[in-house]
């Protein structure tokens, strides 16, 4: 692997927790690394840390100890606003619950982070809200609010709405886990058709193992590190 | 505009708080009533105030008839008259007032006699029944009254002495011509009360009437029109540096001025109890505001997980804030116009007629600042909690992400305090009563809400062993504490208020009805010195004795603690000391105190003044004209009693109880000095029948056409009447007060429903009959109801006592068991009321929704 095509570099990252007066070390020096396009699915027992090594790699919290990099900028060397913005411009993420704005249709859902980043002139973002939504083949449900759209729905939505800012990386937190099967299956290959068109690489963390032979690479996350498949 | 533009136009956060406003649309319309509810009071009181003032400045010039007036309490000399300001003769005019009994065949009574002369009215117009409108110069009305024996009466003088049009109505010696009635006056503002109602005569018929006598106190008028372009408070500051010290200037502004200043005393305690109103409604509007962030915590985890940075979801909050707020302030607006037409109708005689209450830039500015204010500096500290929101959560399948509030931030309130604080010293027009009401209302807040707590987590051991509706209630009260104790508060608080109220008017009719039975029937004043021993043996002989007589001068205060107010000539009536310059006091001389008087400092007067000595005269005051001047026992003040300094010195501070109309006096002289000096009498006779005081007051004013007499019981009645004209006003606001608490119930109670659908859900899956349930919900709000309004009925009765004993002196206290009863009934049926309306949804909650 080439060091310019490298997107993510986790290095020797550990977390724990103080529980009722107990130091539980969730991550103990887990190394990761992955490149341009590539798709690393991570399974796991529920309490394994999955969701604690989304936080730490969204950003969302800080590790005890160890680096992530990702394209080439160390994250625990930005402020809380600096991280802030960067992971609007470098991160996408899709989530189990969908978590879309429930007063915005699909389109502002969309729009949102393009909004936010400020990256573009209003009609390219306009643009490419729609186009985003006609690729998960949604252009009919544009203007329909959370409430109006289905399971499925949701979660494609959410899926446009992550890869609105071209994100050299997608975080996905089991987005079948709450639809039927035959749902999360359509949304799961959708998922996997739409990364193809964009450069974006992926980490999926899912407890199904069919999923996950969709990605090049399976790892398992057991004692706080993560184990080859 | 499209939603394409506004996008470019308006950054984000604010297109975001618009949608969150437009999408929470019952919560934004909820937050925004519920505090326009509280300012409402405000605004509408500052209207009003605002209103009253304007009409005042534009009818200044008509209320004092002139733009500058002279008034003497003894005639012009020469030296004086030359002093004044040189206007052609259409441009002046001069009056004499006194007031004197009057009688015709049948009956008698106390009037205001205005003498007027030519060109009288100098602005404004008089509107007489038969004759038209009198304006001035040029008047055929104004010429026949004042060449004929003729004179012009208030309606009520018609009815009061039985007389009609062309009867005979006797001032003193002299008879005049009932010649027409006074349908609307000039020279008076329409606020307040009259003493006695006025009658007109022609200035040069006085002197017939007998009643100018040495010692009569007859006020002289000279009143001026200047042309348009005169500077009359210069002219006013020029007169008031070259006339003789004990001529009064007063310029058209300074009238309106001081009428304002009697009625802002009571829009001052209005906006006080307003200000309950707001308290309640920013209690109100911070818990909505706390229900829905919390509502928001998954949404805003996401906005920060997306990129948004925590100052862009302030900022998008602060906007919310901001746009509901102004929302508020429109209903308030909105409110006020509705309702301000009925305040004139409460207020009855104090206010003029015809105010102009359209919308004006300053209520909005007011509104808007108030709604502004209320919104943000209650609602700020909330956003404080969004640093410790983690959007983490939000990859957790059982933990989503959660604003947690603690009461450790409280600190962040002080801010909104401070607003208060400064609110209260803007409405009460005193650092002191403003400073005095935000602690009495902190403590009372402090204590109620300890109370609260008390009682709630009392409840579940005392209802242990009750049936499971009532432990449930219990328990949800008493583990929702935030919830439990801010509703406890606004109803607690409402209550107290609206308890107090009423009690302190109670304790007042009671003190005044005591006092009417034990109190002196008529008051006899303006007695001369050569009438005394006459008065007193017509009265004897009449078995009607003299209870009191005691002698009485007019003196102004010259200097002050050393400061000479007659050489402060910049002193103008805006301020204390220039009032005080103006003002004459009534002094009057005994050794003793009276039964309602009491040594509150200082020591009893000790013999008699001795001229020789040339030390200060012994000075006694009441105890509120002490703290008027600012004067305690020890302190040194020159009268000016007609010429004749005499130095004083405060002796002793009395406690009077003016409700007991005695011939009390705020100034008393040790015996010695008034004694030789030009003087009046003042005398009292005792209790008789209403039937003795009409035969007794007829025979009196034959007899003594100059004395003037004040039938108590009638004082009393007026006394009564502003008295409970007032205690309506306050009442009608505290209940304001009590819908603005009830509004904080239903927000707190509709809030805590939507966390209530699943445990409702959840009973009925266990099987909980609907009845059960219902049941629940209705003993919990009755059970909140109740101990607040009991609550708040006791803190009501204990402070209405407290009041009682320390300002009212240990009067009895007297409490109707009618107000606490009605009181805590209807606020628990209105508290089981609000929370039906307010669960109803969560009652309907269906079991299948927790599958």
């Amino acid at each position: 692997m080439s060091a310019s095509s490298l997107v993510l570099d986790v290095q020797d990252l550990s977390k724990g927790f103080a529980l009722g007066g107990q130091q539980i070390q969730v991550l103990q020096q887990l190394n990761l690394q992955l490149s341009q396009g590539e798709r690393v699915a991570i399974l796991g027992p529920s309490g394994s840390g999955k969701s604690t090594l989304l936080g730490l790699l969204a950003g969302l919290e800080s590790p005890d100890s160890g680096d992530i990099v990702l394209q080439g900028q160390s994250l625990s060397a930005l402020n809380q606003e600096a991280l802030t913005r960067y992971r609007a411009r470098h991160l996408g993420i899709v989530f189990q619950q969908f978590h879309l704005m429930r007063h915005l249709t699909a389109l502002e859902n969309v729009l949102l982070p393009l909004e936010i980043t400020g990256a573009a002139a209003a009609s390219s973002r306009q643009a490419r809200a729609v186009h985003l939504l006609e690729q998960v083949g949604l252009s009919h449900r544009m203007h329909h609010f959370p409430h109006q759209l289905s399971g499925g729905e949701c979660q494609r939505v959410a899926m446009a709405r992550a890869l609105s800012t071209e994100p050299p990386l997608l975080l996905a937190d089991e987005p079948s886990g709450n639809l039927d099967v035959e749902t999360g299956e359509q949304v799961m290959t959708l998922l996997f058709d739409v990364l193809k068109q964009h450069q974006s690489s992926l980490i999926l963390v899912t407890h199904n193992p069919e999923q996950a032979t969709r990605c090049d690479r399976r790892l398992s996350l057991q004692h706080g590190q993560l184990v080859a498949l | 505009m499209s939603s394409g533009s506004a996008r470019v136009f308006f950054p984000l956060w604010l297109r975001l708080a618009w949608k969150e406003c437009l999408h929470h649309r019952w919560f934004s319309l909820f937050f925004a009533l519920n505090l326009a509810l509280g300012l409402f009071g405000l605004v509408a009181i500052d209207t009003f105030k605002q209103a009253i003032q304007s009409d005042l400045q534009l009818r200044s010039k008509s209320i004092l008839t002139a733009d500058l007036s002279v008034s003497s309490i003894r005639p012009f000399t020469e030296a004086d008259q030359a002093a004044l300001p040189a206007v052609p003769s259409s441009q002046v005019t001069q009056e004499r007032n006194l007031y004197s009994m009057v009688s015709s065949p049948t009956a008698s009574r106390l009037v205001d006699v205005q003498a007027v002369a030519e060109n009288f009215p100098l602005y404004g117009e008089l509107q007489l029944r038969q004759q038209g409108s009198v304006t001035g110069a040029g008047s055929s009305a104004l010429l026949t009254l004042l060449n004929k024996p003729e004179v012009w009466v208030y309606p009520e003088v018609l009815a009061q002495l039985g007389l009609n049009l062309g009867d005979t109505l006797r001032i003193g010696q002299q008879a005049f011509v009932v010649r027409d009635v006074v349908e609307k006056d000039v020279g008076t503002s329409g606020i307040g009360f009259r003493f006695a109602p006025r009658v007109y005569i022609g200035n040069s018929w006085l002197e017939s009437t007998g009643l100018i006598q040495p010692g009569s106190r007859i006020s002289y008028y000279r009143r001026f029109r200047f042309a348009p372009q005169t500077d009359v408070e210069a002219m006013a500051q020029h007169l008031r540096g070259t006339l003789s010290p004990d001529l009064r200037v007063r310029t058209h502004q300074d009238t309106s001025q001081d009428l304002m200043r009697a009625l802002n005393q009571l829009n001052d305690y209005l906006g006080l109890v307003a200000l309950v109103a707001l308290f309640l409604a920013s209690i109100g509007a911070t818990y909505l505001f706390r229900s829905f962030l919390l509502s928001r915590s998954g949404e805003i985890a996401v906005l920060l997980s997306l990129g948004l940075s925590p100052r862009g979801v302030w900022a998008l909050y602060t906007a919310q804030l901001v746009i509901l707020g102004a929302l508020a302030a429109v209903f308030a607006l909105g409110f006020s116009q509705i309702l301000l037409p009925l305040l004139p109708v409460l207020l009855g005689d104090f206010v003029p007629t015809g105010l102009n209450l359209q919308p004006q830039l300053r209520w909005f500015v007011l509104a808007m600042a108030l709604g502004l204010g209320g919104s943000l500096f209650f609602c700020w500290p909330l956003l404080g909690y969004l640093r410790h929101l983690r959007p983490a959560a939000l990859f957790r399948e059982n933990a989503q992400p959660r604003l947690r509030f603690s009461w450790g931030s409280a600190i962040a309130y002080v801010p909104a305090l401070i607003l208060y604080g400064a609110l209260a010293v803007w409405q009460s027009n005193s650092w002191r009563v403003g400073g005095l009401v935000m602690v009495a209302f902190v403590v009372a807040a402090a204590l109620l809400g300890l109370i609260a707590w008390g009682i709630l987590k009392s409840l579940e051991p005392l209802l242990r062993r009750a049936s499971l509706s009532w432990r449930m209630a219990a328990r949800h009260l008493s583990r929702q504490p935030v919830a439990a104790i801010s509703s406890f508060l606004a109803i607690g608080l409402a209550v107290l208020l609206l308890t107090v109220i009423p009690q302190l008017r109670n304790g007042l009719l009671s003190e005044l009805d005591a006092s009417s039975g034990a109190s002196p029937s008529l008051f006899l004043f303006d007695v001369q010195d050569d009438q005394t021993e006459p008065l007193r043996a017509f009265l004897a002989q009449r078995k009607t004795p003299l209870q009191t007589l005691y002698p009485m001068v007019r003196v102004q205060i010259a200097t002050l603690k050393g400061k000479d107010l007659r050489s402060e000539v910049a002193l103008d009536s805006k301020d204390r000391e220039g009032r005080l310059k103006d003002r004459r006091h009534n002094l009057s001389t005994r050794a003793t105190l009276l039964p309602s008087e009491q040594l509150w400092a200082g020591k009893p007067f000790q013999g008699t003044y001795d001229w020789e000595s040339h030390r200060p005269a012994q000075l006694s005051l009441s105890q509120d004209f002490a703290e008027e001047l600012s004067l305690s026992v020890g302190d040194a003040l020159t009268l000016d009693l007609q010429g004749v300094e005499i130095p004083a010195q405060v002796t002793n501070v009395r406690k009077v109880r003016w409700t007991q109309f005695e011939p009390n006096f705020r100034m008393l002289i040790q015996p010695g000095v008034i004694e030789e000096a030009p003087k009046t009498w003042i005398g009292t006779v005792g209790a008789l029948s209403n039937e003795e005081k009409v035969k007794l007051q007829q025979v009196l004013v034959q007899a003594f056409p100059t004395v003037s007499i004040i039938d108590v019981s009638q004082l009393i009645a007026q006394v009564l009447n502003i008295l409970g004209q007032i205690a309506t006003i306050l009442q009608s606001m505290s209940l304001v007060v009590l819908i603005a608490g009830f509004a904080v119930l239903y927000a707190i109670a509709s809030h805590q429903a939507q966390t209530r659908v699943g445990d409702v859900a959840l009973l009925k899956v266990l099987g909980a009959p609907f009845p059960l349930i219902r049941q629940t919900l209705t003993l919990e709000f009755a059970l909140l109801s109740a101990s607040a309004s009991l609550t708040g009925v006791v803190a009501g009765l204990s402070t209405s006592w407290m009041v009682n004993l320390w300002v009212f002196e240990g009067s009895p206290w007297v409490w109707d068991l009618r107000l606490p009863v009605g009181l805590v009934a209807g606020c628990v049926v209105l508290g089981v009321g609000v929370g039906a309306l307010s669960t109803r949804q969560a009652l309907r909650a269906e079991p299948k929704s927790l599958l």
